[in-house]
């Protein structure tokens, strides 16, 4: 009696690399069926520890900036290697997914043996607080692309480079497969993004963050968009040093003009909201937005109407001049959304410059005027019942027990919820809060899913009120010092 | 609407539609027959084990159908298995591999989720011999080879 192989694959998902090499070693039919699995992704990133860096010396690039000592005698024995070159020449055929890192002495051993990978991961050394300049081993790279030009994945993170376009013709040149290209935590300059876009047809997801590209669009458009349309439908700008200048450059918005991205991921989070409107106004179509910056005021809403009626998700948690009105127009407007972010305002930023100012007052009126806010989501809430995710941070939880029962009733009305979130959450329920008892009123605090919200009977109405529901999250914020204090002044 | 299934051993059950429905298989069976109260044959389960296989679905009537969620990261598919399901697997090893064939033949996907979990389960944290002697399994290697595949995979032993 035994199982199909795809079933035994199946259950090998569900064990770590440890059991997997178990498994390998039971008998000969379960080596073959578990082998594929132990070798199907591998992480090269970690050397043995007790032994020296002398693999640190970066190898050899033609960038002249490069220095020019690089000891061609460092052997790659296979002390400094976890896994043995031998090992990995005998199981190549069956590695997908691969972590390296930059400098890594693999980089230059493999490219010959492995030839049929999927995702590549590309890091510098772990633990090291700076990247380090040029240490990419870019001939090996580029071996080794040229070698696995089915990849479909790449991510470089914390990778530092000045040639940056050099890397990323390279990545153009032979990986004509890939659909995802993600840059994070890295120090790149001339990243040419409009040729990285035409040259890799099958790109659907492109996200550059947290990093500090710089001059991100070294060649600017010469003209409109020509051949085909490409298939990219995902585009993020992460939190990048430039960004704001970038992002504001006429070549970026010709850039989004020319290319419909259905999804577009902002995460910058100082972001002017002369830019942000400037984005919006360039961007040809979206159905997917997710603007966690600072920068979404009154211009960019006027901007983002045009997409009303196609929005399926729209994330707008860190906006710090997202007012109620608009909160209600998104909710009343737009018929095809079913995941939605709103935040209120920066109530940090906000104490901030309250403290600094010195006018408590101003506080407490911005504080009456969040407390209005759950309501007024929840009057919209009848015209989107379709609602699959719902986000709300920075909120103050209503005082007054009626302001709680109408806000609940509201949200009720979102039957088709499949996740709640609420986050920063303030709750004054010990000065104002009617009834500590019911548990309709006085949510839980926590993480849980559906299999949790069963269980336990203070939340389990919450799957009875929405049946779809698989997740709720309440996180409160306490700055308790901070609410009392305006409390007693008022 | 009762639907009648027949098994192996042609043993007739009676179950609800619903019930039923939860097989992908019988599922669309039922769509392309349309009404009918002809008995669904369904020649690679036994009765034990469709008696088995139906107590599942009776239990779990009412979840909601799994929707493959693109949001969700399969790194964090949970490990733990629901304390009914739990205990609905505490069977011997033969049955457990039964149930796992004919939640993948009739295309449970829950159920086939919660069996290759509970394997999952037995060979977690085991040695290679403990997994032996857990599935009644011969060593066919010889000590040589044993030694040359262990050698080949300590890498993996202390991650």
């Amino acid at each position: 009696m035994n199982l199909p192989a795809e079933i035994w694959w199946e259950i090998a998902r569900d064990i770590s690399l440890k059991d997997k090499a178990s498994s390998v070693l039971v008998c000969k039919s379960w080596n073959q069926i578990f082998i594929t699995q132990l070798y199907q992704a591998i992480d090269l990133r970690h050397q043995k520890r007790d032994q020296g860096k002398k693999e640190e010396t970066p190898l050899q690039d033609d960038s002249p900036v490069m220095s020019a000592t690089t000891d061609s005698n460092s052997s790659t024995s296979d002390e400094t290697m976890p896994v043995s070159m031998a090992t990995i020449r005998k199981y190549s055929h069956l590695i997908r997914e691969l972590k390296l890192c930059v400098a890594s002495p693999y980089l230059r051993e493999l490219p010959r043996s492995v030839n049929s990978l999927l995702r590549l991961h590309l890091e510098s050394p772990p633990g090291e607080k700076d990247v380090v300049y040029d240490s990419l081993d870019r001939k090996g790279l580029a071996r080794l692309l040229s070698y696995n030009q089915k990849i479909q994945h790449i991510t470089f993170n914390r990778l530092a480079y000045r040639g940056a376009h050099k890397l990323f013709y390279q990545v153009s040149a032979f990986c004509q497969r890939l659909q995802t290209l993600e840059v994070t935590d890295s120090f790149l300059r001339f990243v040419d993004l409009p040729s990285i876009i035409q040259k890799n047809p099958n790109l659907n997801r492109l996200a550059f963050s947290n990093g500090y590209e710089r001059y991100c669009l070294y060649t600017p458009i010469p003209k409109p968009w020509q051949g085909p349309l490409p298939r990219l439908s995902a585009l993020t700008f992460g939190r990048t040093s430039r960004t704001v200048r970038t992002l504001t450059s006429s070549q970026v918005n010709s850039l989004l003009h020319s290319i419909p991205v259905a999804q577009l991921k902002v995460t910058e989070r100082h972001i002017s909201e002369r830019a942000m409107t400037k984005i919006l106004d360039s961007l040809p179509m979206a159905t997917k937005l997710n603007l966690n910056c600072s920068g979404f005021g009154t211009q960019s809403m006027s901007a983002l109407g045009r997409f009303f009626n196609s929005l399926t998700t729209l994330d707008l948690t860190r906006s710090i001049r997202l007012m109620n009105w608009m909160n209600e127009v998104i909710l009343a407007a737009c018929p095809q959304l079913v995941d939605l972010g709103i935040s209120d305002l920066d109530l940090d930023g906000l104490f901030e410059v309250e403290r600094r100012e010195g006018k408590e007052a101003a506080v407490v009126t911005v504080m009456k005027h969040l407390n209005i806010n759950i309501d007024n989501v929840s009057l919209y809430s009848w015209a989107c019942v379709g609602l699959q995710r719902f986000r709300v941070t920075s909120l103050v939880w209503p005082m007054t027990l009626d302001r709680q029962m109408l806000a609940v009733s509201h949200l009720l009305a979102l039957k088709r919820l499949k996740h709640l979130q609420f986050e920063e959450v303030t709750l004054l329920r010990n000065r104002y809060c009617g009834s500590e008892s019911d548990p309709k009123i006085c949510w839980k605090e926590g993480d849980f899913g559906r299999r949790k919200l069963d269980q336990d009977s203070e939340t389990k109405w919450m799957t009875e009120a929405w049946p779809d529901l698989r997740s709720f999250r309440m996180m409160t914020k306490s700055f308790s010092t901070v609410t009392s204090h305006i409390l007693d002044s008022t | 609407m009762p639907v009648t299934l027949t098994s192996l051993d042609n043993q007739e059950f009676k179950v609800d539609k619903e019930v039923a429905e939860r097989s992908i298989l019988i599922k669309n069976m039922i769509e392309d027959v349309g009404e009918s109260d002809a008995p669904i044959p369904l020649p690679n389960v036994s009765a034990a084990v469709l008696t088995k296989v139906i107590e599942y679905c009776e239990h779990h009537r009412n979840d909601p159908v799994q929707v493959q969620d693109e949001t969700d990261d399969p790194r964090k598919r949970s490990n733990d298995i629901e304390e009914w399901d739990m205990k609905f697997m505490q069977v011997d090893q033969e049955m457990l591999f039964e149930i796992i064939l004919a939640a993948n033949y009739l295309d449970i996907k829950p159920l086939l989720d919660v069996g290759c979990k509970t394997v999952a389960n037995i060979i977690k944290g085991k040695t290679p011999e403990e997994i032996r002697k857990a599935f009644n399994i011969v060593n066919d290697f010889t000590p040589e080879e044993e030694a040359q595949i262990k050698k080949e995979n300590e890498w993996a032993e202390d991650r």
